[in-house]
């Protein structure tokens, strides 16, 4: 498996913004130019970028397979849970407002309650989804919850 | 270099002046069943264990080696499912510890 990281999935996202040559991933990504040009190796042989000109361009004939590791279920697991674990750790660690955290008993009609401000939630994000700006300062979002016992089961079994 | 050679190979460059008799102490394998190992006959399982623990305490310190055969230890509780977690997880910390040049693995590397 190819294991996409974050880094290598935040370069392509910039990429597919438009072309872009290396400073300008560097700008739009915030990230180091010694990382960019790592990263940038690494999706070059993989295949899933080239350069055209003076820029990178993303590769019009991606085979399936690389599709299918993009999409690997495990390895998004992994690419998301480094992100909210970054959050939970700088909120816990470090007292950032970055993670919040409740646990609480609901009655049916409390959870109609939570489901319908979640809904208006997921609505305004959606709204928002055309809107333009360097990757970097993307703000990423999430929000669920689950029952405790059948979490702390799923976890155990 | 089969397995066996190589952590033979591995122990001797480690400890080039250790005597047979150290060896079956640290190892807790008598001195002709050593003799013969490292004149060429097959470890059992429990012997590359033994072998291994040797230079495992070489290159850890107390504290790491015990957090070492901790992992080892949890590794083996887990079932399949936690382990192909697992294994991603840490090819994640390993890629990115390269692409920011944290480890010492070379770019070829980066291309896998």
């Amino acid at each position: 498996m190819y294991n996409f990281t974050i880094l290598e999935r935040m370069v392509l996202e910039s990429i597919n913004k438009g072309d872009k040559g290396l400073y300008e991933i560097v700008e739009d990504t915030g990230l180091e130019q010694k990382v960019c040009e790592n990263v940038l190796y690494s999706l070059m042989a993989k295949g899933l970028i080239k350069i055209s000109g003076t820029k990178y361009i993303i590769s019009d004939n991606l085979s399936e397979g690389i599709i299918a590791e993009l999409k690997n279920q495990l390895n998004m697991t992994v690419e998301i849970n480094t992100l909210v674990r970054e959050c939970v750790k700088s909120s816990l660690m470090e007292g950032e407002d970055s993670f919040k955290f409740k646990k609480v008993y609901m009655s049916e009609s409390d959870k109609k309650f939570l489901k319908g401000m979640l809904y208006n939630l997921e609505s305004f994000l959606d709204g928002l989804k055309n809107n333009k700006g360097a990757t970097k300062e993307e703000t990423f979002i999430f929000w669920g919850g689950e029952n405790y016992a059948k979490a702390v089961n799923k976890y155990i079994s | 270099m089969n397995y066996q050679n190589s952590i033979i190979k591995n122990y001797r460059n480690n400890f080039p002046n250790r005597s047979l008799r150290v060896t079956a102490q640290e190892t807790g394998i008598n001195m002709s069943r050593l003799h013969r190992i490292f004149n060429g006959a097959e470890m059992k399982l429990q012997e590359y264990e033994a072998f291994e623990k040797c230079l495992r305490k070489q290159s850890c310190g107390g504290s790491q080696l015990k957090f070492v055969e901790r992992i080892l230890e949890g590794l083996s509780l887990m079932s399949e499912k936690e382990l192909s977690f697992f294994e991603v997880e840490i090819n994640h910390i390993v890629k990115l510890k390269q692409f920011t040049g944290e480890s010492s693995i070379g770019q070829s590397a980066l291309a896998q």
